[in-house]
This record gives C-alpha cells, sequence and structure tokens, in this order.
C-alpha cells in the first residue's frame, strides 16, 4: 500500500517530522486525498527492537538525538559563550531521534490544556521580562480536536472527575488505567487537604483500542519505546494509516537541512541527506515543518538564503526565540508498606487544584502535580535524601527504593526572547551542519512557583502518612524535553511567526506545527495540545489546498 | 577474608578481564566501591562487579571520562598516601578508608566513582556491575517482563475511583 514517490515528482505536501504533529499532519492530509511525503532524520524501528535497557536509553542516547553526531552548545544568557555540551549528560534539546519522534519516548501524560491558558496576558496583563501572550485561538476552538486525539490517538481517563476540568463534548474512549500505589496515595493526601485529584488521563492503551493491545504494565514508559504498542505513539497509530491510504511515504534516515524558495518567495521543496549522506531535493507544492521545537526553528534559520537573509519565515526576528522547558519542583515519600513504583505508567492520580496562576501569590505560575516513581532504578539511586550519598545509610535508603514514590509538580516556564534555539557560529553536526546553541535562564518567577508548588507536594505526602518526605531540586534548568514557543503563532507579524491557521507570515505555502507554535507553556505534558493543534491546522490547511488558497 | 577473596576475584583469572584498569588499579577502585555501597547482611557494590562495570564503561560510553577518571585515582592515591605513610588504600581498615572519603567526597572523582558503581548496579547484568542481579534484589525490583494489578500495599484494596459531588 506504501506509496514511493520518485525524485522528479512534485508532492502536494511535504512534511518534516513524523512525531506527534507530523503524525497526526501526514494522516489527515493524506486522508483528504493529497499526496504526502514525510522526512524523518532517524530511523524506522519496529516493537521488537525497544528494550528494557536503561544504559542504553538512559545514559547512551538510545533513541534520541546524542552529543556525538548532533552536538549542542548551552550559555544562560545571550552575552555569554556558549560551551559545547558535554557528552554523558543530557543534550540541552533533546528529542527522539526516529519514526514516531518524541511520542515515541514520551511518558503519555495527556492533560489538556484549560481554557486560561489561552488567555492568560489578557487575565493578567504584563509581566516584567516576559512576553506572555494571548494565544489567536481560544479552548473552544480547539476543543474539538482535543476529542478527536482522545478518539483517534485514544487517551484513557475518566470524564467528569474533578471541578477543574475543562469543558468536554465527550467522554474518554477507554477507562483509566489501573490505579498505583502511589495514586491511591497521592488521592488520600489530596483529600485530606480537600483537593480534587482524578485519573490521569494517558495517551496508554487500557484496553486494547483500534487494533493495538492493552498496556502489560512494564513499567518502562519514560524515555523508552513501547514494545507493547499500548503507548500511542505515532509510530503505531498515525503513520501506518497515513500510509494505508496509498497516498503517503514516510522516508526514513532523511535529514532535511534546507527548504529551498522561488524567487516569489514560495517554497519549492526541501534539501536533506539520506541515510547513504547523498544531498537529494525533494519537491513540494507546500512543506509543514513538524520538526519539533527545536529542529524548526533550525531549519528555518539554515533555510536563510539572499531573499531571506535572516532564516525563513524570520522577518519577525523570532525565530527559535521564547523557548519554554516547563519547570518542576516535586517531593519524595517514603511508606510503610512498598508501593513497587517501578510497575506500570508513571502517573495514574493528577490534581490540577493548583493549575491557575494567582496574582495574590506575588508572582505568576500555575501547574499540576501527579503521583510518580520518576526514572527507572538507575536513575532513581543517583539521587538521595539529604545527607551523604553513600555508604552505609544510603544502602538504607536504596533499600527503600519499593516504598517510595514522587509526588511530581508539572509548572509554567513564561516566554522569554533571550531564552532561545540559534545555529552555533562554530560548532557542525556529522553531516557539516550548524550545531543548535541553546541560551536558556529561567524566569525567575518561574523558580518561585516550581518551589511554590513544591511545598504543596510535601502538604500531600505527610498528609498521606509518608514516614519520610524529602524535597527533589528546583533548579535552572539546563535543559529540556518539551521544547515550546520557538515559532510562537499570533495575529501580529512583527509580533509571531505563524498565524492561527499555522501558515508563516512571510510565506504562503510554509505552515509550521509542533510544539514550537506554542504562545505559552501550558503547565507540562504538552503532547496534547500539540496534536490537537495539528488536527485543527492539517483541516485548515487541506480546505485550504483545495480552495486553491495555497 | 572476604575483602581478600574480592579483591583477588577483581584482579584474578577466571574474572572478566580488565580493559582499561591495571590490577593495582582495580584494587584500589574496588576498595572504593566498597564503601560506596558496602557490604553488609546483603552483597554491595563489590560483589555486584562493579570494578568491571567502571573498567568497560571507561572503554566505552564513558571513554571521555578515562583520561580524569585515570589523573583522578593517581591524585586520589597520592593523596590517601600522603596522609598514611605511602600505604596503599586498599590496605587500609574501613574506618580510615570511610574517613578519607568522607575527606574527598566533594571531588570530581570522587562523583564520577559513585556514579559508576550506581549506574552499573541497578542497570541490565550483562553491562557487569550488577552480578546475578544483585544491585536488583538490594533495591526489590522484580524484574519481570510485564505485571498485573495488584501492584503494591496500597492499591490491594482499592475501592474505586468515588467521582466527587460537583454541586449544582
Amino acid at each position: 500500500m506504501t506509496r514511493r514517490y520518485g525524485d522528479g515528482e512534485t508532492v502536494d505536501f511535504l512534511v518534516v517530522g513524523s512525531g506527534a504533529a507530523g503524525g497526526v499532519m501526514a494522516r489527515e492530509l493524506a486522508r483528504a486525498g493529497f499526496g504526502v511525503v514525510v522526512l524523518e532524520q532517524g530511523p524506522r524501528l519496529a516493537p521488537g527492537d525497544f528494550e528494557h535497557d536503561e544504559l542504553k536509553y538512559w545514559f547512551n542516547y538510545g533513541i534520541t538525538n546524542g552529543p556525538a553526531d548532533q552536538p549542542q552548545s548551552f550559555r544562560k544568557a545571550p552575552h555569554e559563550a556558549a560551551v559545547r555540551a558535554p557528552a554523558g549528560a543530557p543534550l540541552p534539546l533533546t528529542y527522539a531521534r526516529m519514526v514516531g519522534g518524541s511520542s515515541t519516548h514520551f511518558t503519555g501524560n495527556y492533560w489538556r490544556f484549560h481554557e486560561v491558558d489561552f488567555h492568560e496576558r489578557s487575565l493578567l496583563g504584563a509581566i516584567p521580562g516576559a512576553a506572555l501572550d494571548d494565544w489567536p485561538i481560544s479552548y473552544a476552538e480547539l476543543e474539538p480536536y482535543y476529542t478527536k486525539v482522545d478518539w483517534e490517538i485514544g487517551v484513557s481517563g475518566l470524564a467528569g472527575a474533578h471541578p477543574n476540568e475543562p469543558p468536554r463534548s465527550r467522554p474518554y474512549p477507554m477507562p483509566p488505567m489501573p490505579v498505583k500505589s502511589s495514586g491511591v496515595l497521592l488521592e488520600r493526601g489530596a483529600r485530606r487537604l480537600g483537593l480534587h485529584p482524578f485519573p490521569a488521563p494517558l495517551a496508554i492503551a487500557s484496553q486494547p483500542y483500534r487494533g493495538r493491545p492493552a498496556c502489560i504494565h512494564c513499567g518502562f514508559c519514560m524515555g523508552f519505546g513501547c514494545e507493547a504498542r499500548a503507548k500511542a505513539s505515532t509510530l503505531y497509530t498515525m503513520l501506518p494509516e497515513a500510509e494505508a491510504t496509498g497516498r503517503c511515504e514516510v522516508r526514513s534516515e532523511s535529514y532535511a537541512f534546507r527548504i529551498a524558495t522561488s524567487p516569489a518567495g514560495r517554497v519549492t521543496g526541501v534539501h536533506y541527506f539520506d541515510r547513504a549522506r547523498r544531498e537529494r531535493v525533494q519537491k513540494a507544492r507546500a512543506v509543514v515543518v513538524c520538526a519539533n521545537g527545536a529542529e524548526t526553528p533550525r531549519l528555518l534559520l539554515m533555510s536563510a538564503n539572499a531573499q531571506f537573509p535572516d532564516g525563513l519565515a524570520n522577518s519577525s526576528g523570532l525565530v527559535g526565540k521564547h523557548l519554554m522547558f516547563n519547570q518542576h519542583g516535586g517531593a519524595f515519600g517514603v511508606f510503610e508498606h512498598e508501593l513497587n513504583e517501578y510497575k506500570s505508567v508513571q502517573a495514574t492520580r493528577v490534581i490540577h487544584d493548583f493549575y491557575d496562576a494567582d496574582p495574590k501569590r506575588g508572582f505568576y505560575g500555575g501547574g499540576g502535580i501527579d503521583a510518580r516513581i520518576g526514572p527507572n532504578p538507575a536513575i532513581w539511586t543517583l539521587r538521595g535524601p539529604p545527607g551523604r550519598q553513600w555508604g552505609k545509610a544510603y544502602k538504607e535508603h536504596l533499600r527503600a527504593f519499593p516504598r517510595t514514590m514522587l509526588a511530581a509538580g508539572h509548572t509554567t516556564s513564561l516566554p522569554v526572547e533571550a531564552n532561545s534555539v540559534s545555529l552555533d557560529p562554530l560548532l557542525k553536526d556529522a553531516w557539516g551542519l550548524p550545531a543548535m546553541r541553546c541560551t536558556y535562564r529561567d524566569h525567575p518567577d518561574d523558580l518561585r512557583f516550581a518551589e511554590w508548588l513544591q511545598d504543596r507536594t510535601v502538604e500531600i505526602l505527610d498528609a498521606a502518612g509518608a514516614l519520610q518526605v524529602w524535597r527533589g531540586p528546583v533548579e535552572e534548568l539546563e535543559f529540556g524535553v518539551h521544547l515550546l514557543g520557538t515559532c510562537r503563532m499570533g495575529a501580529d507579524p512583527r509580533r509571531s511567526v505563524i498565524d492561527r491557521f499555522h501558515r508563516a507570515h512571510d510565506v504562503p505555502n510554509l505552515f509550521l506545527c509542533d510544539g514550537s507554535s506554542f504562545v505559552t507553556s501550558g503547565r507540562g505534558q504538552p503532547t496534547m495540545t500539540i496534536q490537537a493543534l495539528a488536527f485543527r491546522a492539517a483541516e485548515h490547511i487541506g480546505a485550504m489546498a483545495r480552495r486553491h488558497e495555497i | 577474608a572476604a575483602h581478600a577473596h574480592a579483591a583477588a576475584a577483581a584482579t584474578g583469572p577466571g574474572a572478566t578481564a580488565l580493559e582499561f584498569l591495571t590490577p593495582e588499579e582495580a584494587r584500589e577502585l574496588d576498595a572504593i566501591v566498597a564503601q560506596i555501597v558496602p557490604t553488609d547482611e546483603t552483597p554491595g557494590a563489590r560483589e555486584a562487579g562493579a570494578v568491571y562495570f567502571v573498567d568497560r564503561s571507561l572503554r566505552t560510553w564513558a571513554a571521555g571520562a578515562a583520561g580524569p577518571f585515570r589523573d583522578g585515582l593517581v591524585e586520589f592515591r597520592a593523596g590517601f598516601g600522603a596522609a598514611h605513610a605511602g600505604a596503599d588504600f586498599a590496605a587500609a581498615d574501613a574506618a580510615t578508608q570511610i574517613a578519607h572519603l568522607e575527606s574527598v567526597e566533594g571531588t570530581p572523582f570522587f562523583g564520577l566513582v559513585r556514579t559508576l558503581t550506581l549506574v552499573g548496579m541497578f542497570v541490565l547484568p550483562s553491562y557487569g556491575g550488577n552480578r546475578d542481579g544483585i544491585g536488583w534484589r538490594l533495591i526489590g525490583f522484580d524484574d519481570t517482563h510485564g505485571y498485573a494489578p495488584p501492584f503494591g500495599y496500597y492499591d490491594r484494596d482499592y475501592p474505586g475511583f468515588a467521582v466527587p459531588d460537583q454541586g449544582p
């Protein structure tokens, strides 16, 4: 069924990136009758390729971009010299480099944004040091597409389970995952404090769904690929359905590095390296870049030419700016009996009582809390409670692993113009292309709110009866896996890169859709919103193409 | 006796061959890891084979740290020798070893040894530092491919999620 397009053919749509957004975009455009080629820089893996191997996945960049072939540099502020990110530590801008993208290694937490996320600037006013802005769309406009994600991608959860839930037009298609001990304890502690915990919405099948089996509770979600196909990577959901139309080709190990333009200022195709590192060109009537919040701005900046000297679609100067990672702050609790949190999905209970920003606190911020183990054993063992991190007492701490949980607070990052993805002037990747330079320093309010929410996690663990509680670190972030805000959408071409339908303000047949489109960060868990945006954008892009408006 | 046996195992024939460390370096390193996760009524990092994991890591995925590691070890040994009449760290008694490690626990060398020791103990046994699943047994990690609820004590008798009354 899979269509193969020849080198000389001009396809209707070329989609760069096969992840959370690219997968949706490919399926929707192919189903709408268009010919689609998807370029994916990483390989296509099969379920059997995924292993429960922490060393490979957490320390050796098994399925993510890595510092050997995809080096990056980092600095805190634009006036500083960026330093090459060292091997052994996570890259500043980390994503899964494979077909399915980061929807393959994500944890699958599928919170919808709330109504407030889309108009906080109007609600709260300006915030010094930040470029807080309203989205050009509302929650109500996005709601049908959130519902589409629930049903087309497959989200398990329980509708109507808490008073802070944003309005929804349909219940979840699957019941929530079985509760874990951490979920029971979070629920117990939260209810004692008058809060409203609810079953976690997850893009993980709690029962067989659309040809995929139910979760086997193996515990290797976060950072790993799902060999059971229960976690809803687009590798298993959207892309096979796109290919089944007979109009879509997913071309793996195809690394896009320059978008070509015509004298009329339209895009004509994309230059890429194939798996043999030969330069090839795929011509297209329109290009949709869904390469993630780091690679999308990088591709635009690498596409600079005489006509677009500052990078493609960059008349605003904002391509790559306003990078947001999502802050976090949480606490560990040790209980009397075993929880065995290493089993099953990360989170089974969530709290959204602290979702809204509250000016009375004196600083901006909002967040959600969930119950989880955190990473798998090897990472977990690296950081213990305050005190000596080795020796006899540390061994006792290690023994408490099955009785320990993390109450994790997931919080906002403000859009700060200096925080950015740019091209390093010196460092090159293994293909000779400019490496990414990450500039990032949290807005002070991001840290203050993460600490504030951490206090709430401590209270919840105490109320749940924890024998021992300690805080995880709240630190300035030096890496992220939520890559947001770098080609923000907006009505004003001077203050945004794309319009409300994801069309580049400067280039009529170029569209951008992924985490880069975000205007604000939400409260963590961005993939649900990335996919809702992709469903919405695909519908509009397809309609515009049919009306010959592209 | 256990110490002598482990030191022999760390360097003697029949053990995994060393790829980076000299036998003497391995003996010293083995004494350090044995204080990071000590042996008590259950095995520790020494029995788990942490030395082999560190050794192999410095030739493979952590090769970039091999130079600083070796420099750090030389400095560590010189520092211990200077304070203890030229003695080897491995030959000292436990109290002396612990006291010295407390004095150097902030160094990059100790941090690297600690990280590699812990990582090796809790990743797949095939990497050499979690021999016979010693690390996993220590933390109660049941290496099964999948699980079924109940997962722990607190979800065993969970009555089901009660949807709160959200008022009119």
